[in-house]
């Protein structure tokens, strides 16, 4: 729990202790290129207090290998990352450029 | 002869002499060849002291040894001359054909020496060379020239290379256009050629670059074909979206330019996003010579349609002037095009005219023309037209951002390093990216080393954007690989695949010698050092390795790089470090002897 709040969370993870209450996450998922094809472009979803970031991926059905960048709340963050009340949660396959 | 074709085509205006001259291949190949050799040959003839738009300095439109192989990407040439935009060395590169044509009409290199009387271009067929009037395609815009000289050629397979008005007019954010909508974009190349009173080159060949392996090369072709496919960025996004998908990721990341860096969210990212244009603009891809990953663009929005636009033009239009018309940018890139500009100079320039104006020193009275105000997209449009026409209050627009910051007393609104406007990432959430633009030989550039990659695009590894940890090395091999990349004649997009090691395969079948990833970075590392003792002898110092002190002193103001400034004093002399500099960032002789640049 406290984990939350040692990562660079933004002022609305605070409001954590609400969210254990409640046993549910909303976490607002935005898809990118690829990824929008016959899902969404942006979505809030509930989840369980606890979930990871494979958890959403799994409910929206995006298979971990093609997830190329995931942030939370605007920083790159891993598969297993621990997902907070309030949380962005941003998915992009492949992409680059310059 | 291999990889290279063996020859110098010489061109001195003023005497209005041609002259071919043998390549001296050990040399080319300490350089490899492209910006290398180019920046070798330059920092032989001329003084780098010279003013820029005189007579004494010279253009190199250089080759690579991989130019017009069969490796893919392999068409690249770069234009070296010294920028009148920065007072540095300049080396832009562009793709399309005309390289390859070049070395099939038998030559790695041309060199525009002095000054024409008049407006002259010039033609090549193979051996055949002439100095030819241009007095009939002086005033005109880009797809104007290229359609009067493929007809006066008499060979539509011809390609042409010209500059427009703004190449004309001086205007030192002027590009070299090639096949209409690939550019030598930056650095002021433009002007150096209009300074010559050259209009355009038009080329055409019935040669054949020869390699020394052909077995060996078919084996590196195809590996590195594979791994161009297979990997994600080259293989799926690029050719998806091409480079404008970046808007969103970079956006998310909180270091989208927004409004001339006064933030790095824009709320409407989303209306000029790469997903966007593909939806609703794309007409068709629009690849370079043999190239697999075809990020290039051609779109049409109303009755405009051309190649198109790019990430680094959709955020200086966009978000940079807090424009969220798609439309309005595919119309100011087209213009670019038209006139011969670098959309990065000329969108990042409106936008400093836009917050000058905000802060109430550039007066309307002034302005014979469109508010400049944000988000107004007739601002764009116009303003874009005028400084290709270097007309009223767009004249002293095309002089670049720093200039107009300048005349008004406050040269720290222009974001711009060593004069040349910065590209489409506020490093203040991107902390080696940042030192890399601080210490670019052509002052502000994305592509003299792309940490983005590794910083937010997790590529080749990621690290973190805020960290300053081992960020001075990234940025010396990155700028090092880079440096090869554009020598060799690929292009760079090819290094989200590829590795050193994948060049110095393709380099050895070309070559016949045997070339290992280190040779690769050390020539980088030569090149480098190189550009950096020209830039020094032009009289730059390390003041000049700096960013705009907005992006050193004011925190970023919102979103997920919040709270951010660059750190580039801890960074800095770390870098000098690596490098092998001095304190003061001048290469130690115990580094120019290593790289046998004594
Ligand atoms: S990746 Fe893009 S810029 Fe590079 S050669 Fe291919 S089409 Fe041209």
């Amino acid at each position: 729990m406290g984990d939350h709040l040692n990562g660079y969370g933004t002022s609305e993870q605070f409001v954590l202790n609400e969210a254990a209450l409640k046993q549910n996450i909303t976490v607002f998922i935005k898809l990118f290129a690829t990824f929008r094809d016959k899902r969404f472009m942006t979505q809030h979803m509930d989840f369980p207090v606890r979930s990871t970031v494979r958890e959403v991926l799994k409910a929206i059905e995006i298979p971990e290998e093609e997830v190329a960048i995931c942030m939370v709340n605007g920083r790159s963050k891993e598969i297993d990352h621990e997902l907070a009340d309030g949380d962005t949660l941003s998915l992009f396959p492949p992409v680059g450029g310059g | 002869m291999h990889a290279y074709v063996g020859t110098i085509l010489r061109i001195n205006l003023t005497e209005k002499t041609i002259k071919c001259e043998p390549l001296d291949v050990e040399t080319a190949k300490k350089f490899i060849g492209g910006r290398g050799l180019g920046s070798y040959l330059l920092s032989q003839e001329i003084d780098p002291e010279i003013d820029a738009l005189s007579p004494e300095n010279k253009v190199f439109i250089t080759t690579g040894p991989l130019t017009g192989t069969t490796v893919p990407t392999g068409g690249r040439y770069m234009v070296i001359t010294k920028s009148p935009l920065t007072g540095t060395i300049a080396s832009s590169n562009s793709g399309g054909f005309w390289g390859p044509e070049l070395k099939n009409a038998g030559y790695d290199i041309v060199v525009l020496e002095g000054k024409a009387e008049k407006p002259v271009y010039i033609s090549i067929k193979d051996d055949q060379v002439e100095i030819k009037d241009a007095a009939h395609l002086w005033g005109m815009k880009v797809n104007e020239t290229t359609d009067t000289l493929l007809e006066e050629f008499g060979d539509p397979k011809a390609r042409v290379l010209c500059i427009g008005p703004a190449g004309e007019n001086l205007s030192p954010m002027a590009a070299i256009m090639n096949e209409r909508y690939r550019a030598a974009g930056r650095s002021g190349v433009g002007a150096v050629v209009g300074s010559k009173n050259v209009k355009a080159i038009v080329v055409r060949g019935s040669g054949k670059v020869k390699i020394a392996d052909e077995e060996k090369m078919k084996a590196f072709v195809k590996d590195a074909m594979k791994k161009i496919r297979e990997n994600g960025v080259t293989g799926q996004g690029l050719p998806t979206y091409g480079t404008a998908v970046l808007v969103n990721i970079i956006n998310e990341s909180g270091v989208l330019p927004t409004r001339n860096f006064q933030t790095g969210v824009f709320a409407d990212a989303e209306a000029i996003s790469g997903e966007t244009l593909a939806a609703e603009y794309l007409v068709k891809k629009d690849p370079c010579y043999r190239c697999p990953i075809a990020c290039g663009r051609y779109t049409k929005a109303d009755e405009m349609e051309g190649g198109g636009p790019e990430y680094e033009t959709i955020w200086c239009y966009g978000s940079d002037c807090g424009i969220n018309d798609m439309k309005a940018i595919i119309k100011a890139n087209h213009l670019c095009n038209e006139y011969g500009l670098d959309t990065i100079t000329a969108g990042a320039t409106i936008a400093c005219a836009m917050e000058l104006f905000e802060k109430g020193y550039i007066k309307p009275e002034e302005v014979d023309g469109p508010e400049l105000t944000w988000g107004n997209a007739e601002a764009i449009i116009e303003w874009t037209k005028k400084m290709g026409t270097s007309e009223g209050f767009g004249a002293k627009l095309a002089q670049g951002s720093y200039r107009l910051a300048e005349s008004y007393g406050v040269p720290e609104y222009s974001m711009t390093v060593k004069k040349q406007e910065l590209p489409a990432y506020d490093p203040r959430g991107i902390q080696g990216h940042g030192v890399q633009y601080a210490t670019s030989n052509r002052g502000g550039c994305h592509v003299r080393g792309y940490l983005i990659s590794p910083e937010i695009l997790g590529l080749p590894e990621k690290l973190d954007r805020f960290s300053l940890e081992g960020k001075p090395l990234w940025a010396k091999i990155f700028q090092d690989l880079t440096a090869s990349i554009d020598a060799s004649g690929m292009c760079l997009f090819t290094s989200f695949a590829l590795g050193a090691g994948d060049y110095a395969d393709l380099l050895s079948a070309a070559w016949g010698v045997e070339v290992t990833a280190e040779d690769v970075l050390t020539a980088g590392d030569r090149i480098y050092n190189l550009e950096r003792i020209f830039n020094l002898k032009a009289g730059l110092t390390k003041a000049d390795d700096t960013l705009p002190k907005r992006l050193l002193e004011e925190p970023m103001p919102e979103g997920p790089s919040k709270g951010w400034v660059h750190k580039l004093d801890e960074l800095l002399p770390k870098y000098y470090e690596v490098r092998g500099w001095d304190a003061d960032g001048v290469p130690t002789a115990e580094k120019r002897k290593e790289l046998g640049l004594e």
